[in-house]
């Protein structure tokens, strides 16, 4: 029954509500709050009228608000508005009750029901409620997963349905009333780890659950109303242990031995194959050491292996050696594996050994013929690249070294060394390769002192390669013994046909050592190396012989083309000649000339052609040599002499062939022609050596007799009468000896070249005094002319000497005119001026005295003219000139500072012309020198040494008439007892030159002994050059030729006494 | 106060004039349901204030200094700024028409 409150009780119940009533005027300000409202605006009591606090929107409907007072305080209000009139205004009354921890309290309970959920969507455990019926009321999504189902497929299926089918672990079927989740709806009992095959028909696929069920209760209730199972999915974990046993089963049953150990080595399991392999049974072997395999020598092994495993590695295909209880060897191959724990760590090492003992040897066997083959590959390689270096080299001992350097290379050979050896057994060359320098300075040691290798001593005596596997023994004493110790020496000997070069040692490999085929291509090297030795040998003999002949050849050509000799030969049938390079060389054609026969011939004259032609033709017919001289003339145009010898060669009365030299012959047969003309005129100059030296022996007699009869003759003249009947007798006694000496005078001018006695002279009055002879010498059908000139220069020359030149160019005139002409002589001042000198060599300018003598013979021609002067040069027939005439003449001329100049023109005649340099020294007057007190003696004392009487005597009286007082003496000896014994002191000695004992020139030497001042005049028939310095006389000393005059005699004593 | 000529005579805005609104929602966080009131406000805005509005919301917990300012503890509230005089209305605003006639937004009756 509705009750209605009085205006108090409203007000109370306002006042005490715990919700906020707050009264709002249109504006939204507020008109009144009720205490819990000033609250939570944040207002102290009655002061929340007039807070603005928004006109509300509402039409009674509550909506959530939030307020916040302060930072951290928010409430969250439903707020409900009602518009009304309170005392005749509209308002708004709204109740705002705080549900802030409501919505807390949801707020929690939606988030743990949420947490709830999505664990139990996203769980990894499958869930699944069944109601007491046993329909499943829920299913997460992981087991909806492992069930194969979605909620709606699951919901109201039941453990009966067909769509599962459950299975135990050994596959029967699971009853349903052993189902955990009915176990623990019936027993109301937690049902633990119940493992389940969920089979699924559909596709075949079963899943293996852990399944725990647990019932649930209503409070109250002793009864589930409720199951749910928690299952999870071991599927794979039971695939696992599954695959574990399995493996179990099959290391259990493999052949192999599977064990198992710790890092130490200490066995922890031990298979069947393990047993049947090592013959241990498993507990045996557990618990004892894996080193109780190992083999002896193979110690090693096991440290090596158990280290890797302890680093993490795996050991594979390992193979070694193990031994059984027996005592049995067998090969295995080891495949160990670290075995970790949880952790990662390794603990231990299972291994799988399989007995490899029966497929070794079939495969070393294998690996054996593979490398055989392998070896024999690289071994003809080898011979291959050795016949191509072969084929190559030219060096022995470059040979010998690539040689080596290939054999190792080649990878067939281990180490090589190639000994070379000279004839005597000594080292040529040596070579290796592979092997230590030392050990092969040993091996040459050996060799070259005759100990050889016991490998090559063995071949010296046995067949041509041995090969030592046995090298304990043959190699021991081998300095290359230790080089290669697992190696097999194969040594060969180096020979071909019996030729010996030297050893080559190859070291194999030790297993190939006896191989057949390996020895056999060993031997091949080496037979090949033989081969190319040999070959290098001849082709060294080859180039020696080559080198000899060419030398030789070189040699005769050269010797040839010294001596100018060649060869040639006739081809008989083509006619044809062959020549050497010298033959060539004398014919001056190209030298790859080769005539005919007929072409060959063309190069001789035609007389000297008739004459070959001829002889050859003896040749070939009669088999006469031939020696020829014969004129040629070359292929240049030279003339030449050649000699040409054949000899030919006859086989069973045939000419086969036709050869001989050919010798260019021309300066031979010149200078023999040469040397028999300076044979002949050698000839011609020792006859008139002879001649001379005749003349001047008879003239020396002569000269002394003439004197006698000339010195008397005038002392008679001076004493007979004018009118004294003698006189006239007396004058031609003194006329003929004259005569006789002019003569005696002549024959020597002839005869001797003459000591230069220079005179300041006038070359008129020379000519003037020889011009009687000279008319006497050209004969009377020659006239001789003379044009002097006047006021003639004077020339400093020999007078003896001048006269002869005038002679022999007289001679020469007279010669060039067999039928007579005219010889003029000529003198003249002359300068030659620098202009002429120039053109002349020679001269020197200046002024000159000319005299020419000119014929009007038969002139000269060029060639005549420019051999003039030559010594030995005549054109006189034999017998009728020396050819030293005009040489003698010039040698005069020039010796006296002149020039001679030839002008002649053929068949008019010729001119010589002679320059003597002008002097100005005053001439001695000789006209002067006969005045009688001049030439007087002032009572000196004279010692005159003649060994001839009548001259000693005359000499004396001439000096004594002349006032001297004199002493003679027969010889040297009387005159030293004259001065040393009777002391006698002349002023001078006048002494014969030659005398028989004690010459007059060592006679003076002893008397100056004691008169070092003594004057000396020297007598003598000889005047020749060579007589006078024979004589020991040196130049210039004083001397007087016999015949003398009176006069002459006086005037040189007067001279020196005079101290001239 | 000042008038202003887009006043009517009443001192009342007109829902006519050309001057625009300016709106603060005051909303506590972004909840789906400070969006719903967001939505409804636009939805009105564009029906009787097309072109001539605009809306400032303003989340109390992350700046409450504008609430403080306008003296807003409760959202949501909306605030009129402009025109004046400012207005504040407290609710969810689903009720259209009491929020119109809160706005005053009814259709002025004469020009």
């Amino acid at each position: 029954m509705p009750c209605m409150l009085n205006r108090q009780q409203m007000t109370d119940l306002v006042r005490t509500s715990i919700d906020a009533i707050v009264v709002l005027d249109t504006e939204g300000d507020v008109v009144f709050a009720n205490p819990a409202a000033e609250a939570l605006l944040g207002k102290p009591p009655g002061g929340a009228t007039g807070y603005h606090l928004g006109c509300p929107v509402a039409d009674g409907q509550p909506f959530e608000i939030t307020f916040r007072r302060k930072v951290s305080d928010t409430a969250i209000v439903e707020m409900q508005a009602v518009e009304t009139v309170w005392e005749g205004k509209r308002v708004f009354v709204v109740n705002l009750h705080d549900i802030t921890e409501r919505r807390h309290a949801e707020q929690r309970l939606a988030e743990s029901e949420q947490r709830y959920r999505s664990l139990f969507e996203t769980m990894s455990h499958g869930v699944v409620y069944r109601n007491a019926d046993g329909e499943i009321s829920a299913a997460n999504p992981a087991a909806q997963r492992m069930l194969g189902l979605t909620l709606e497929h699951g919901q109201a299926l039941t453990v009966q349905d067909p769509h599962w089918r459950c299975i135990r672990e050994d596959g029967s079927d699971f009853p349903i009333e052993a189902h955990p989740t009915m176990v623990a709806l019936q027993t109301g009992e937690r049902v633990d780890d119940v493992v389940m095959g969920v089979c699924n028909p559909v596709d075949d696929t079963c899943r293996w659950l852990n399944v725990v069920a647990v019932p649930r209760f209503r409070s109250g209730e002793d009864r589930p109303f409720q199951v749910y199972a928690i299952f999870k999915d071991i599927t794979l974990r039971k695939q696992a242990v599954d695959q574990a046993q399995l493996l179990a089963a099959i290391v259990q049953s493999t052949e192999d031995a599977v064990v198992s150990k710790t890092l130490d080595g200490v066995i922890t399991s031990w298979n069947h194959g393990a047993e049947r392999m090592y013959g241990y049974r498993a507990e045996e072997a557990i618990g004892q050491n894996i080193a109780m395999l190992v083999s002896p020598g193979m110690e090693n092994d096991l440290p090596t292996i158990l280290e890797r495993i302890r680093a993490g590695e795996k050991v594979k295909a390992y193979e070694t050696v193990r031994t059984t209880k027996q005592g049995r060897r067998i090969y295995v191959s080891l495949t160990v594996s670290p075995v970790n724990n949880e952790a990662g760590r390794t603990i231990g090492a299972s291994s799988i050994t399989k007995d490899v003992t029966a497929s070794r040897k079939t495969r070393l066997e294998l690996e054996q013929a593979l490398a055989r083959v392998d070896h024999l590959n690289h071994m003809l390689h080898t011979i291959r690249r050795i016949n191509l270096l072969i084929g190559r080299e030219r060096q022995p001992d470059v040979l010998i070294r690539n040689a080596c350097d290939i054999i190792v290379a080649g990878q067939g050979v281990e180490a090589v060394w190639i000994v070379l050896q000279d004839e005597g057994g000594g080292v040529r060359c040596a070579s290796q390769a592979g092997i230590d320098d030392h050990a092969v300075t040993e091996l040459l040691t050996g060799f070259k002192t005759g100990r050889l290798p016991p490998c090559c001593r063995r071949l010296s005596k046995r067949q041509q390669s041995t090969s030592t596997v046995d090298r304990e023994a043959i190699c021991a004493l081998c300095p290359l013994g230790k080089p290669h110790p697992a190696a097999a020496a194969f040594t060969s000997r180096l020979q071909y046909e019996g030729n010996h070069f030297g050893y080559l040692n190859a070291y194999l490999p030790a297993h190939f050592g006896d191989d057949r085929e390996v020895r056999e291509l060993t031997k091949e090297i080496a037979e090949d190396l033989s081969f190319a030795l040999q070959g290098l040998e001849n082709e060294q003999a080859r180039r020696e012989a080559e080198n000899q002949l060419r030398k030789n050849e070189q040699l005769l050509n050269e010797t040839g083309e010294m001596a100018k000799v060649g060869g040639w030969e006739i081809d008989l049938g083509a006619e044809l000649v062959a020549w050497t390079q010298s033959t060539r060389k004398i014919h001056e054609v190209p030298d790859d000339y080769e005539p005919t026969l007929e072409e060959a011939l063309k190069f001789f004259v035609p007389e000297a052609r008739d004459q070959l032609t001829e002889a050859i033709r003896r040749a070939r017919e009669e088999e006469v040599p031939f020696d020829l001289e014969l004129a040629f003339i070359t292929a240049k145009g030279n003339r030449l002499w050649t000699r040409a010898i054949c000899q030919p060669e006859f086989q069973d009365g045939t000419c086969v062939r036709l050869h001989g030299t050919f010798q260019d012959i021309t300066e031979l047969k010149n200078a023999l022609d040469e040397r028999l003309a300076i044979h002949e005129q050698f000839q011609q100059v020792q006859k008139l050596e002879s001649i001379g030296l005749l003349a001047g022996g008879v003239a020396h007699d002569f000269n002394n007799m003439l004197s006698v009869i000339l010195g008397y003759g005038a002392e008679l003249l001076d004493k007979l009468h004018k009118g004294d009947p003698l006189r006239e007798g007396v004058e031609e006694i003194v006329s003929a000896g004259q005569r006789s000496a002019d003569l005696t005078r002549q024959l020597l001018a002839f005869s001797r070249k003459q000591t230069l006695q220079v005179e300041v002279l006038d070359i008129n009055a020379v000519v003037s005094n020889l011009e009687k002879m000279l008319r006497r010498l050209i004969g009377e059908d020659i006239g001789l002319k003379t044009l002097f000139s006047e006021q003639l220069n004077r020339v400093k020359v020999d007078p003896g000497q001048i006269e002869q030149v005038i002679l022999n160019l007289a001679v020469n005139a007279r010669d060039a005119m067999p039928q007579g002409g005219n010889l003029t002589i000529e003198t003249a001042n002359v300068e030659l001026d620098g202009d002429y000198a120039q053109n002349r060599t020679g001269v020197v300018p200046g002024q000159y005295v000319q005299l020419s003598i000119t014929d009007t013979g038969c002139g000269m021609d060029a060639a005549t003219r420019e051999r003039l002067f030559e010594p030995f040069f005549t054109t006189k027939g034999k017998g009728r000139g020396t050819g030293l005439g005009l040489s003698t003449v010039y040698g005069i001329v020039k010796q006296s500072g002149g020039n001679i100049w030839v002008y002649s023109v053929p068949g008019q005649g010729t001119t010589f012309k002679i320059y003597l340099p002008r002097t100005v020294d005053a001439q001695i007057a000789r006209e002067a020198t006969h005045t009688e007190a001049s030439i007087k003696g002032r009572a000196e004392k004279i010692l005159v040494i003649e060994d001839e009487p009548a001259l000693r005597k005359l000499c004396a009286t001439i000096l004594k008439r002349a006032n001297y007082q004199v002493t003679v003496a027969a010889n040297g000896g009387e005159a030293l007892l004259l001065v040393e014994e009777n002391k006698l002191r002349p002023d001078l000695v006048i002494t014969d030159m030659v005398m028989p004992g004690m010459s007059g020139k060592v006679l003076v030497g002893r008397l100056r002994k004691r008169l070092p001042d003594l004057k000396v005049l020297y007598m003598s028939g000889y005047t020749d050059n060579a007589i006078v310095h024979h004589g020991g006389l040196d130049a210039g000393t004083p001397f007087i030729q016999k015949p003398f005059e009176k006069g002459k005699l006086e005037r040189k004593t007067r001279e020196l006494l005079n101290g001239q | 106060m000042n008038a202003k000529p887009t006043q009517s005579t009443n001192g009342k805005p007109c829902a006519d004039s050309a001057d625009k609104w300016e709106l603060i929602l005051f909303v506590a966080g972004k909840s789906p349901k400070t969006q719903q009131v967001m939505h409804q406000l636009v939805q009105i805005c564009e029906e009787h204030l097309a072109g001539r509005y605009g809306i400032v919301m303003s989340d109390i917990l992350e700046s409450p200094e504008q609430a403080f300012a306008f003296d807003i503890i409760a959202t949501p509230t909306l605030l009129r700024t402009h025109p004046e005089p400012m207005r504040k209305i407290i609710g969810d605003l689903s009720q259209t028409s009491k929020v119109l006639s809160a706005l005053e937004l009814a259709p002025c009756a004469t020009g």
